[in-house]
């Protein structure tokens, strides 16, 4: 799925040169997946305070469509959230379910400033997952995770934040599948484009998410203590919904 | 074939406008009489319609008209059983709204009353006349996704309270005042009450029965309404499909007593999608798309324009066909009761906070 993780530590070291950002020798971006996070993928920083210290981001946050969510939310663009509508379905090759739970919960944390309270999954063996989530402040969210498209299909997924004042969402409406920037029509068929990184261009919009957040945490190292223990939250919540059954 | 004579009653439900086009178009009908339960509805049917008398009393109606054979049930949900009731005893065909009632004991009354009876009863679910959906049917028949995993369908609208009050009032929507949990100053006969569509539509395409439902209805986005806007509903069929349904009045209205162009805030005021997830693929569709868009009158809001088939012509050649030809509609009191259960089930789960087996 991925540019290998030493290119892409390439393209983060050659960030942190034009902006004048230090990081330790010892820093390694990587990848961790495992019994320890329940199986999730996650992307971070090896080596940060002795060698074998894994840092985990969370690359998601810094897709623009979700800052600017966010940010609608924040600015009081759109007022008191009530529902939120989430949906993330790939081709099994290029994930599992489990990360896409820890990557749309975060999302949804993140973005509403809220914590889940409470979760309810109904899943198909371990390849669906329809969850009902509460939040915090009593507003609920729905989360559809799936790993059902066929091999080599591009990842379709949705957030959408309902307010009672507003609705901002990340697709147009009157719409089922996401846009992109460039379509090229020939004899092969369609292509799409989405390039929204010139400083990153030819990365795919995933890839400069990763480059981003490890920049990010290099120019903002006092973020690791808060990540660590969001991680972990994740790594909770994923395996609870996911062990979640009907009594 | 002879076209059958009908009448409409009370007036009072959001799809009465649409009958006043479907009554008069109707080749298959013959449109005899209507009844109104109030001045209110009484005076927009004759701004609406000529040429149709309206009554204020039913019995009136049904006595200046002898010859009426059928009659369209477009009143509030409470209504259905003493309505039903009137008709069964009268010999007169039926074609309900699309909650019968949420009272188990009052539908058991009903389905005893109509078989006794041997009228036609037919349920407005117009999904089924619908092409996208027939599409769905075909494709999930064809087994061109495979067997089965996972199912999700939203039916999310404005909400209708201003135009038809009693949809926000707990007694005449859900039948009686509950309240949605303990301590909370809703009660049950909102959105859900508004949505059974999806809950039919999946068992019709899964050709399953529901196992459980788990339900939540967190906050509202109208704060000064009495009943729910706001439900999420997930479960799993008896065949194993896991499911997720939005039934929400999750899209914002302007407070119009008469419905009309500018009705919505947000661009779409209706939305009926599903998405079927199965071992060979995923099938995404949008029941009322593709449409067309405007910004133009009333508001110069940025406006979906519907351009979907009318599904009301369906229904009708069924509801008639059935009536002359002795036979039992797709959608009847008994195909329906399963959807109702689970619709109360989803109620219990929000009341007690667990999943619900139906």
């Amino acid at each position: 799925m991925y540019t290998d993780q030493h290119e892409l530590h390439e393209f983060f070291c050659n960030l942190t040169k034009k902006y004048d950002v230090t990081v330790p020798q010892t820093w390694r971006l990587s990848l961790q997946t495992g019994s320890e996070t329940n199986f999730c993928t996650v992307w971070g920083m090896r080596g940060v305070d002795h060698e074998s210290e894994f840092v985990p981001f969370f690359p998601w946050r810094f897709e623009r469509r979700f800052s600017e969510l966010k940010q609608i939310v924040e600015t009081k663009t759109i007022e008191n959230v009530v529902l939120c509508r989430f949906s993330h379905i790939a081709d099994a090759s290029r994930i599992n379910l489990q990360s896409i739970l820890y990557r749309e919960f975060d999302l949804l944390e993140w973005m509403t400033n809220r914590k889940i309270v409470s979760c309810f999954s109904s899943m198909y063996e371990n390849r669906f997952a329809n969850v009902l989530v509460k939040l915090s402040d009593g507003a609920v969210a729905s989360v559809e995770a799936g790993i059902t498209l066929p091999f080599g299909q591009k990842t379709l997924d949705r957030h959408e934040l309902i307010a009672r004042r507003g609705v901002a969402s990340d697709r147009v409406v009157d719409t089922q599948i996401p846009q992109y920037s460039v379509y090229l029509f020939d004899k092969k068929g369609v292509q799409t484009y989405t390039d929204t990184d010139a400083e990153l261009f030819g990365l795919e919009t995933d890839e400069i998410n990763i480059v981003r957040a490890a920049f990010d945490l290099a120019k903002q190292p006092e973020s690791i203590a808060s990540f660590l223990e969001q991680n972990q939250h994740l790594v909770t919540l994923t395996e609870q919904t996911l062990s979640s059954k009907p009594q | 074939m002879r076209p059958i004579k009908i009448a409409i009653l009370s007036l009072t439900h959001g799809h009465t406008r649409k009958y006043y086009q479907t009554l008069e178009n109707s080749p298959k009908l013959d449109w005899v009489a209507a009844c109104g339960e109030n001045k209110d509805v009484i005076n927009l049917f004759k701004q609406s319609v000529s040429g149709v008398p309206c009554y204020d009393n039913e019995e009136e109606m049904f006595h200046q008209h002898p010859d009426i054979e059928a009659v369209v049930l477009a009143s509030a949900n409470s209504e259905h059983k003493r309505q039903t009731e009137m008709c069964t005893k009268r010999g007169i065909h039926v074609l309900s709204m699309k909650i019968p009632t949420f009272d188990p004991n009052e539908y058991d009354d009903m389905i005893r009353l109509v078989d006794q009876s041997g009228i036609v009863f037919q349920i407005e679910l117009e999904m089924h006349y619908n092409p996208v959906v027939h599409r769905i049917k075909n494709m999930v028949e064809a087994g061109m996704i495979g067997q089965l995993y996972a199912f999700q369908a939203t039916n999310i609208t404005l909400s209708p309270v201003w135009a038809f009050p009693w949809q926000g009032v707990p007694e005449l929507s859900y039948g009686k005042r509950v309240p949605i949990t303990f301590g909370d100053s809703r009660f049950r006969g909102g959105a859900l009450c508004d949505h059974p569509h999806i809950f039919d539509m999946l068992r019709w395409l899964t050709k399953s029965d529901f196992d459980f439902v788990h339900a939540e209805t967190g906050l509202n986005i109208r704060t000064d309404i009495e009943v729910e806007d706001v439900i999420l509903v997930t479960g799993k069929m008896k065949n194993g499909t896991t499911f997720l349904l939005d039934p929400s009045w999750s899209r914002l209205e302007e407070r119009l007593a008469i419905p009309g162009a500018g009705w919505e805030i947000f661009p779409k005021r209706m939305e009926v999608n599903m998405t079927l997830h199965g071992e060979k693929g995923v099938l995404s569709a949008d029941c009322f798309g593709p449409n067309v868009y405007h910004n133009g009158a009333p508001n110069d809001r940025y406006t979906v324009q519907y351009t979907y088939f009318d599904e009301w012509i369906g229904m009708i050649d069924e509801f008639v066909d059935c009536i002359r030809h002795g036979k039992q509609p797709k959608i009847n009191l008994h195909w329906h009761r399963q959807n109702i259960d689970a619709m109360n089930a989803c109620y219990e789960s929000v009341a007690t906070n667990k999943p619900v087996f139906v």
